[in-house]
């Protein structure tokens, strides 16, 4: 045991100082700034969840205080047309904006409805990648009450100069792919009219 | 038993009817972009097949399974289920350990080994897991991530009947797992078939019951759950198979702009390759 942590911790120095080394290289002292504010960004969101999300109140309450962070803190539009894949392009600018809202409620009130139980959570930022283009992924653990702890992943967007979600994967699990399929198939069995999976989400919606 | 009898007969005419008369999904009009992207996307030319076996699937799994699943949630206390568990994974690290060395995970193949010794042995026959308080954790692996390790493509989904969600490349790991399982052959030589009938059925209960909750959710929440399922069964073995590991190659694919359509009517096909 004794040589297996100490492997470890000579892996870790090694991998740290290397990383040193590959930020410094690749984008000097900006990637560190931008680190922070992607570091901030997911602070912020864990601990508005933690204060507003608590068991101690109805669904209903919790659903209207999730709402508006979906559009705080999430790129809703971006989301959509991922999600609506080559339909997008087939839906009217009403029908576009119409999904847009309609998918923010329907987020809301199922994700909300599954903090029934929940109390806190700790979350441990564990590394930020840069991908390119503004876009970073930040890799954190979660640990919701007393379970096991989960990887949740975060891919963030820059728009505007401002930090947005675009997906977050559970495990490896993609809120956007997931979604996307699901669209897919919803609208295929409608004969390609986007309207029919708008109204379905709208039926979702309600409580 | 009986159960047992109707589901193969409904599942062999089920096989029947849908194979023979409409058992492939109709392919999209090929000038309909949208569509033959997400026929591509879904990889199902079986869906009406599949979504055949998943509602029988699901039907036995609410009339039966999990029902059996609430009440060994209910009687068992958590310290129980989770003996249970450490011994059906205990009982696994042959079939893990062989897949490690398959897939020349070393370290792995290392851990395997240290747990199933030490929770054999200290951990009295499986029943706690003494490893993971030394620093071993528990890992699965299976024949079919093993496939995708060597280059196996997955092939087109398929929703087997009792099993479930599964592919080509994952049907055959399950078997070629139960020829590497030395308790399929202790059974067989032995004649005592009936340990491995009794640890399959703990499992499937064990799992179902501790998926419960979310399976629940996931069910109420879903607008076409069997979609639902295939997209989250794919994602679930393709982080299986990267062990878990952080993975940027995932990123570009959710985030390029080739991924998420242009408004005009270009580069459908594009759109479609980028999967």
């Amino acid at each position: 045991m004794g040589s297996m942590i100490g492997r470890r911790h000579v892996l870790t120095v090694l991998v740290a100082g290397f990383l040193t080394i590959a930020s410094l290289v690749a984008g000097g002292g900006r990637a560190q700034a931008d680190d922070a504010a992607v570091q901030d960004f997911i602070t912020k969101l864990s601990n508005q969840a933690i204060q507003e999300m608590s068991d101690q109140q109805t669904d209903a309450e919790r659903i209207a205080k999730l709402r508006p962070v979906l559009d705080e803190y999430f790129d809703m539009p971006a989301i959509s047309k991922y999600v609506l894949a080559g339909y997008w392009r087939k839906a009217t600018p009403e029908q576009r904006t119409e999904f847009i809202n309609a998918f923010a409620d329907y987020l809301s009130v199922t994700y909300g409805k599954r903090f029934v139980k929940y109390s806190g959570h700790k979350l441990d930022i564990k590394r930020i990648h840069d991908d390119g283009n503004g876009r970073t992924t930040a890799y954190t653990v979660v640990q919701v009450n007393n379970e096991d702890p989960v990887r949740v992943d975060w891919i963030i967007d820059t728009v505007n100069s401002q930090l947005r979600i675009l997906d977050f994967r559970v495990e490896g699990l993609s809120l956007s792919d997931t979604h996307r399929q699901e669209f897919a198939s919803v609208i295929q069995k409608n004969n390609g009219n986007v309207q029919a999976l708008i109204d379905l989400l709208h039926q979702k919606s309600k409580l | 038993m009986i159960d047992m009898k109707v589901f193969g007969r409904a599942a062999i005419a089920g096989v029947i009817a849908l194979t023979l008369v409409s058992g492939c999904a109709t392919k999209p009009d090929p000038n309909d972009e949208a569509a033959v992207q997400a026929y591509n996307e879904a990889n199902d030319p079986l869906e009406p097949m599949n979504r055949y076996f998943f509602e029988l699937n699901n039907f036995f799994d609410e009339i039966l399974l999990k029902q059996f699943a609430g009440y060994y949630n209910i009687a068992l206390p958590t310290v129980a289920k989770d003996s249970i568990r450490n011994v059906l994974r205990n009982l696994n690290s042959p079939v893990i350990l062989a897949n490690d060395l398959f897939q020349g995970e070393g370290s792995r193949a290392g851990d395997t080994s240290m747990r199933f010794v030490i929770n054999s042995t200290l951990g009295v026959g499986g029943l706690i897991d003494v490893a993971k308080m030394m620093g071993y954790n528990y890992h699965d692996e299976d024949f079919g991530q093993t496939l995708a390790v060597w280059g196996t493509e997955e092939g087109p989904y398929l929703t087997l009947p009792v099993l479930g969600p599964s592919n080509p490349r994952d049907a055959t790991g399950r078997l070629v797992d139960k020829l590497l399982d030395p308790l399929t052959w202790v059974g067989y030589i032995y004649d005592v078939g009936y340990i491995n009938t009794i640890r399959s059925g703990l499992d499937i209960v064990d799992t179902r019951a501790r998926n419960m909750q979310a399976l629940d959710e996931l069910k109420k929440g879903s607008i076409d759950f069997y979609a639902t399922i295939r997209s989250l069964y794919r994602q679930q073995r393709n982080d299986a198979i990267r062990n878990g590991r952080e993975s940027e190659d995932l990123t570009p694919a959710v985030t390029s702009e080739s991924m998420i359509p242009s408004d005009g009517a270009a580069e459908a096909g594009q759109v479609t390759d980028a999967q």
